[in-house]
């Protein structure tokens, strides 16, 4: 048993922390907030060059075949640095790819996300906003040796300039909860696609898409038709589990932040950091942000290594949404006012963690799963 | 990262848990819940017999240095050594920080050869000597006072809680020179109880059960030093070393199995409690609510495990233990506490009895909710650790 990282996993956050320091500085934030794309495709391709998407990905097709830990160490301080990257939505369709697809998808589409050519995303919430399988309506009617898709998708990260996005549907009529899903997918030039932005507290791109009697060929179908619930579960694990690495990272830089201000900040004629009360706030957030960590890389490492992970993601993501919220907020209080106008750039990160713990599962739809784990099903 | 025990090691648990089964008999856990003693291992025939038997097998300290009396063993198993025996109801599982590592790092020959081996029997037992009625966690503003005469030196104060009625020795911090500044003119003696002059007041707690459903027994103690005089040579480490003796084996015992496990045992216990056990028709275990705080205690205790692998494998590695120990030392006891009183909205009226077949698992928790909070005061309390977290995790000025 052993927790912390090894000499490769510090060598990798270094080199990453270094890299992000240098290329992803808060204005880069900043400025994709008003970015039709809403990311940085120079950053990207420097990400591509240094070997950052295919750190997950098998050799064969174009990555270095390394762990989801590896991932998370990047996902991590990509979170820290607050880098505005479709990093996340990309990784979690890909990994599915590496996992479920079938090797002509993985041939077609693996390669280009390590070579950053292509972005990929993910769709499965719709309406009802909860992740589980009762939520998906949306329909996939069999024509031929093709599928046609039709219903509306919310919450699809960075969909506006994605490639591929893996679209949750119902395939058998009339099915409910787990029985008939299936996952799809889908080149997100097909025609019958269509977008809106949904505007977020991040400021981050996310979408509405529209599926109008989408034409998908069989031959996209990821994993067996009718039985997708084990494979979208699976992706929506290491998914969460990629969220807490990034809310984490980014928590810890708030948390830093605010002390920084705490040491230097004087009233009553001292650092305000020297009053216990500002001091206990501090010390708490350390607390949450290594807990928040320790939880993650738990859950990181035992998806990797093919473990019942269930529980191990789902304590991970319910702790994190709490725990990493109330680090950016407190963050917040210690800078005072300041922390009310934009010009801080701490917002950055109080904007970024607070949308990113509402999605991929709130604290009490994962508590819901981990009492499953803990007392057995209800 | 290795978020799993290895097969050696899974295989020397199954060697413990085995041997559990067959020895902590139920004479023995009756040996442990008769026992008033707050720290050291219970006398008792049955649990003598056990020990023994432990002994034998290298089970005890099994990580400490041979020379010392240990096995000189892996600090890993060691940790399963005692959560298992700790989990059965025995408490082995000391925290080795008072007493134990400071005469081992800065004791003399003498004291070596005559406290080390004699802690590990249990026949020496230490009451921690800190806390005075003047206060706790201002440490270094403590009254008592030891004045050097000849070869001797003249103790003189009262130290709180730390030692009980089986306690055979006082690991006393004592202030030994007045003229400097305060943190520098302490000392620690090693005084034995039955020393002339030294005087034990029991003193009960406001829990009721023995230890074996606690952090601590029903009773303590206040102990009075009136002129009791002790060779020079009772003293450990050098005239003003105290405070660092005092602050090294605290760090230690901040980390660690037992208090990991004892604020961890309730949240284990509950869930067993309510996957096995209804009220009538009403089965709490299936109301969402409930479900929903059971998860949240689950999710605190994961991270406390999570947090002691973390020390565990920082001593292993030789990487100097920083803000990691008074973390432990706070979410511990705060979210055991968290805990028993989330089970106390669970369990409703049954909650608050003690004794008897309506009480759930026998008045454990009702026991637990008078005692839980004690955990946050020993060893530093848990608002004395957000200082400490404050200063040396986060580098933030002293107030």
């Amino acid at each position: 048993m052993d927790v912390l990282f090894d000499e490769t996993e510090e060598m990798l956050r270094r080199s990453t922390r270094e890299m992000l320091e240098v290329e992803s500085p808060p204005q880069l934030a900043r400025d994709m907030e008003s970015d039709p794309r809403g990311y940085s495709a120079e950053l990207w391709t420097k990400m591509a060059a240094l070997g950052w998407l295919g750190l997950a990905i098998p050799e064969q097709y174009g990555g270095q075949g390394l762990g989801l830990t590896y991932l998370g160490i990047v996902a991590e301080e990509l979170g820290r640095a607050v880098a505005p990257v479709p990093f996340h939505s990309t990784m979690t369709a890909a990994l599915a790819i590496v996992h479920d697809g079938s090797d002509e998808q993985r041939r077609s589409v693996l390669p280009r996300v390590s070579s950053g050519a292509a972005t990929l995303t993910w769709a499965m919430t719709e309406e009802d906003p909860r992740l589980c399988p009762e939520a998906v309506m949306m329909g996939a009617a069999e024509d031929g040796d093709h599928f046609l898709l039709t219903g509306t998708k919310r919450f699809v990260e960075f969909a506006q300039f994605a490639d591929y996005c893996l679209v949750v549907c119902r395939t058998q009529p009339g099915s409910t909860g787990e029985q008939g899903l299936s996952l799809f997918l889908v080149d997100m030039r097909t025609s019958g696609i269509s977008m809106s932005p949904l505007i977020t507290i991040a400021k981050d791109s996310m979408g509405e898409v529209k599926f109008a009697n989408v034409r998908v060929p069989s031959a996209n179908l990821v994993g067996t038709l009718h039985r997708g619930w084990p494979v979208v579960e699976r992706m929506l694990d290491r998914g969460t589990a990629l969220l807490c690495a990034q809310m984490t990272g980014a928590s810890r830089k708030a948390m830093e932040l605010a002390v920084d201000y705490a040491k230097h900040r004087v009233a009553f004629g001292r650092p305000i950091g020297s009053f216990q009360t500002i001091a206990h706030i501090c010390a708490d957030m350390l607390i949450w942000v290594d807990g928040c960590e320790l939880l993650t890389y738990e859950a990181l490492w035992r998806l990797d290594n093919g473990l019942l992970a269930r529980a191990e993601v789902s304590q991970a993501k319910s702790f994190c949404s709490e725990k990493c919220v109330a680090t950016v907020r407190n963050a917040n209080v210690i800078h005072g006012g300041l922390a009310m106008t934009a010009e801080l750039n701490l917002n950055l990160w109080f904007r970024r963690v607070s949308a990113w713990a509402t999605r991929m599962g709130t604290p009490f739809e994962h508590r819901a799963r981990l009492a499953d784990a803990v007392l057995g099903v209800a | 990262m290795e978020f799993q025990f290895t097969r050696e090691e899974e295989a020397f648990r199954s060697e413990i848990r085995e041997f559990i089964s067959e020895h902590v008999t139920a004479d023995v856990l009756a040996e442990q819940e008769q026992s008033e003693d707050s720290e050291g291992i219970v006398s008792g025939p049955h649990t003598k017999a056990l020990l023994e038997t432990m002994m034998e097998r290298g089970w005890i300290r099994l990580a400490l240095p041979k020379e010392y009396g240990g096995q000189g063993g892996d600090l890993t198993k060691q940790f399963i050594v005692d959560e298992e025996f700790n989990r059965a109801g025995l408490f082995v599982g000391h925290n080795y920080g008072t007493g134990y590592t400071t005469i081992m790092q800065y004791g003399t020959a003498e004291q070596k050869e005559y406290f080390l081996q004699r802690m590990i029997s249990g026949d020496v037992r230490f009451g921690l000597g800190y806390t005075e009625p003047s206060g706790g966690t201002d440490l270094a503003g403590l009254q008592s006072t030891a004045v050097r005469d000849g070869d001797e030196y003249i103790i003189n104060g009262q130290k709180m809680y730390g030692a009980d009625a089986n306690s055979t020795h006082m690991y006393m911090l004592v202030r030994t020179d007045p003229t400097v500044e305060k943190h520098k003119g302490l000392s620690i003696f090693l005084v034995p109880m039955e020393a002339p002059g030294v005087t034990f007041r029991p003193l009960k707690l406001i829990k009721d059960r023995a230890r074996t459903f606690g952090y601590t027994g029903a009773w303590a103690g206040e102990t009075f030093f009136d002129d009791v005089r002790v060779p020079a040579s009772a003293m450990l480490g050098q005239p003003g070393d105290g405070w660092a003796l005092a602050t090294s084996g605290l760090a230690i015992d901040r980390i660690g199995v037992t208090r990991y496990l004892r604020c961890t045992f309730r949240t284990d216990h509950v869930i067993d409690f309510l996957k096995t056990n209804s009220f009538g028709d009403y089965e709490p275990r299936k109301d969402p609510v409930i479900r929903d705080s059971v998860a949240q205690m689950w999710i605190e205790r994961q991270m406390y495990r999570l947090m002691t692998m973390r020390s565990l494998q920082m001593v292993k590695r030789g990487i100097p233990i920083v803000h990691e120990s008074p973390a432990e030392k706070v979410w511990g006891p705060d979210s055991n506490v968290r805990a028993i009183e989330t089970i106390t909205q669970i369990l409703g009226p049954y909650m608050q009895l003690l004794e008897g077949d309506q009480a759930p698992r026998g008045g454990e928790f009702g026991d637990h909710l008078l005692s839980a909070w004690f955990i946050g005061l020993g060893h530093g309390s848990t608002h004395a650790m957000r200082d400490q977290i404050a200063r040396r995790g986060l580098g933030l000025p002293r107030g």
